[in-house]
C-alpha cells in the first residue's frame, strides 16, 4: 500500500467517524425529545427520561473524545510529529 | 476545504458541549432532592413560578392538642428541629421534598403518652427518593424527646432543663441548647450541647464534640467517646467529680485543680473536689479538654 493510499484510508476512517458522531448526536436529541414528550404527556411529575439523557450523554462525550481528540485530531497529529521526528533522528544516525 | 473541516470540528465541539450541558443538568435534577445539595443549587430550585423537578416541595402543618410526655421523631433524610414553647399544644410543621414527595406520608400518632412522628411511604413496594424536614414546637416541659435521622441534622432549642433527650444521626449535626439527661450519637457530624442532668452519654466517630456542663448531680455520670473528633467540655466552677481522660494519640488537658493519680500526655486520671460524680472521656486521635467556665 502506498503512502497516498494509507493517508486516504485514514482520512476516510476519520471522516466516517465524524459523520457517525454527528448521526449519534442527532439520534440522541431526537430520542430524548420523544421520551421527554412521553414523560410529560403521561405524567408531569418526575422526569425519568433524564436518567437516559445522563448515561447516554456520557457515552456521547466519550464518542466525541474518541473521534475528535484521539483518532483524527490532536493525538494523531502528535503521533505524526513524533513519527516524523524519530525518522529524522534515524536518518541522522545513518 | 480546510474551512469545511474546521466547520465540522466546530460543529462536533458544539454538539459535545450541548451534550455536556444535558449531562450536568441531569445530574443536578436527579440528585437535587438531597437536602445537603439545596444550598449549592439554590438558583435552580424554581423553574418559572413553580417548584422545579427534584425541588418540588409541599409544606404542611398539623396541630396536636393532646398532652403527651414523650416526643419520638424518626426521620430518614432531612433535618429535625424541635423547639420548646410556653403554649399547651404542639405544632408539627413538615416539608416534603423530592419528585415523589406525594408518595411520602407523614404519620403523627399518639399512643401511651408518646407522640410519634415519622415519614412512611404510601406504597411499601416502591420507596423512591424524597426527604422530609420537620419543625416541631412542643410545650417546653415534656418529659423526654427521642429523635433520630439517617441523613440530616437534629436541633433542639428552648427546652426545659428537666427534659431528657436521646438524639441519634449518622450524617448530620446534633445541637441542643438545654438538656436534662442526654444521649447523643453521630457518626460524622459535630455534637454541641448544654447539659444539666444526671447522665450524659455522647458518642461520635469523626465529629467534633463541644459542650457545657451546667450542673452535675452527686452520683452523676458523663461518658464521652470519640474516634477522631476532638472533645471540649466547659464545666461550672464548683465541679466535683472523678475524671478519667484517655486518648491514644491526642492530647488531654484539664483547667481544674486536680488531685492526680496518673497524668501524662495522653492519660489523665484523678479527682476534682471530693469526686462525687464521674466524667470519662476516651478518644483515639482527638484531643480532650475540660475547661472551667
Amino acid at each position: 500500500m502506498t503512502e497516498k493510499d494509507s493517508r486516504y484510508e485514514r482520512a476516510k476512517r476519520i471522516a466516517s467517524s465524524k459523520v457517525s458522531f454527528i448521526r449519534h448526536f442527532i439520534t440522541y436529541i431526537v430520542v430524548l425529545a420523544v421520551l421527554a414528550l412521553i414523560n410529560n404527556l403521561t405524567s408531569r411529575g418526575y422526569q425519568w427520561w433524564l436518567w437516559i439523557a445522563l448515561f447516554w450523554g456520557i457515552g456521547i462525550i466519550f464518542d466525541f473524545l474518541k473521534t475528535y481528540v484521539f483518532m483524527g485530531g490532536r493525538m494523531k497529529s502528535l503521533e505524526d510529529r513524533m513519527v516524523k521526528r524519530e525518522m529524522e533522528r534515524m536518518s541522522h544516525e545513518e | 476545504m480546510k474551512n469545511k473541516t474546521r466547520g465540522t470540528n466546530v460543529l462536533g465541539a458544539a454538539f459535545a458541549l450541548v451534550t455536556l450541558g444535558i449531562v450536568i443538568f441531569s445530574i443536578v435534577y436527579l440528585t437535587g432532592h438531597r437536602p445537603g445539595l439545596r444550598p449549592c443549587f439554590r438558583p435552580l430550585e424554581r423553574w418559572g413560578d413553580r417548584d422545579f423537578g427534584s425541588w418540588k416541595r409541599t409544606e404542611e402543618e398539623r396541630r396536636v392538642d393532646e398532652v403527651f410526655s414523650t416526643l419520638r421523631v424518626q426521620n430518614i433524610s432531612g433535618s429535625i428541629e424541635i423547639r420548646g414553647w410556653d403554649r399547651d399544644y404542639s405544632l408539627v410543621r413538615y416539608t416534603r421534598q423530592g419528585p415523589f414527595a406525594d408518595e411520602l406520608e407523614v404519620v403523627i400518632e399518639l399512643q401511651n403518652q408518646t407522640l410519634s412522628v415519622y415519614p412512611a411511604h404510601t406504597n411499601a413496594m416502591r420507596k423512591p427518593p424524597a426527604s422530609v424536614s420537620f419543625e416541631i414546637a412542643v410545650p417546653e416541659d415534656v418529659h423526654s424527646i427521642i429523635a433520630g435521622s439517617v441523613s440530616g441534622s437534629i436541633e433542639l432549642f428552648g427546652m426545659g432543663p428537666e427534659v431528657d433527650q436521646e438524639l441519634k444521626t449518622v450524617s448530620g449535626r446534633i445541637e441542643t441548647d438545654n438538656a436534662g439527661d442526654l444521649r447523643a450519637s453521630a457518626t460524622s457530624g459535630p455534637i454541641r450541647f448544654r447539659f444539666s442532668g444526671r447522665e450524659l452519654y455522647i458518642k461520635t466517630v469523626s465529629g467534633r464534640v463541644s459542650g457545657d456542663i451546667l450542673d452535675l448531680a452527686r452520683g452523676g455520670t458523663c461518658e464521652l467517646a470519640s474516634v477522631s473528633g476532638p472533645v471540649t467540655l466547659n464545666a461550672f466552677k464548683e465541679l466535683d467529680t472523678r475524671v478519667a481522660f484517655k486518648s491514644t494519640s491526642g492530647t488531654v488537658h484539664c483547667e481544674f485543680p486536680i488531685q492526680t493519680a496518673v497524668r501524662n500526655k495522653n492519660l489523665l486520671e484523678g479527682t476534682i473536689g471530693e469526686g462525687s460524680s464521674s466524667i470519662e472521656i476516651t478518644s483515639t486521635s482527638g484531643s480532650i479538654s475540660l475547661n472551667r467556665r
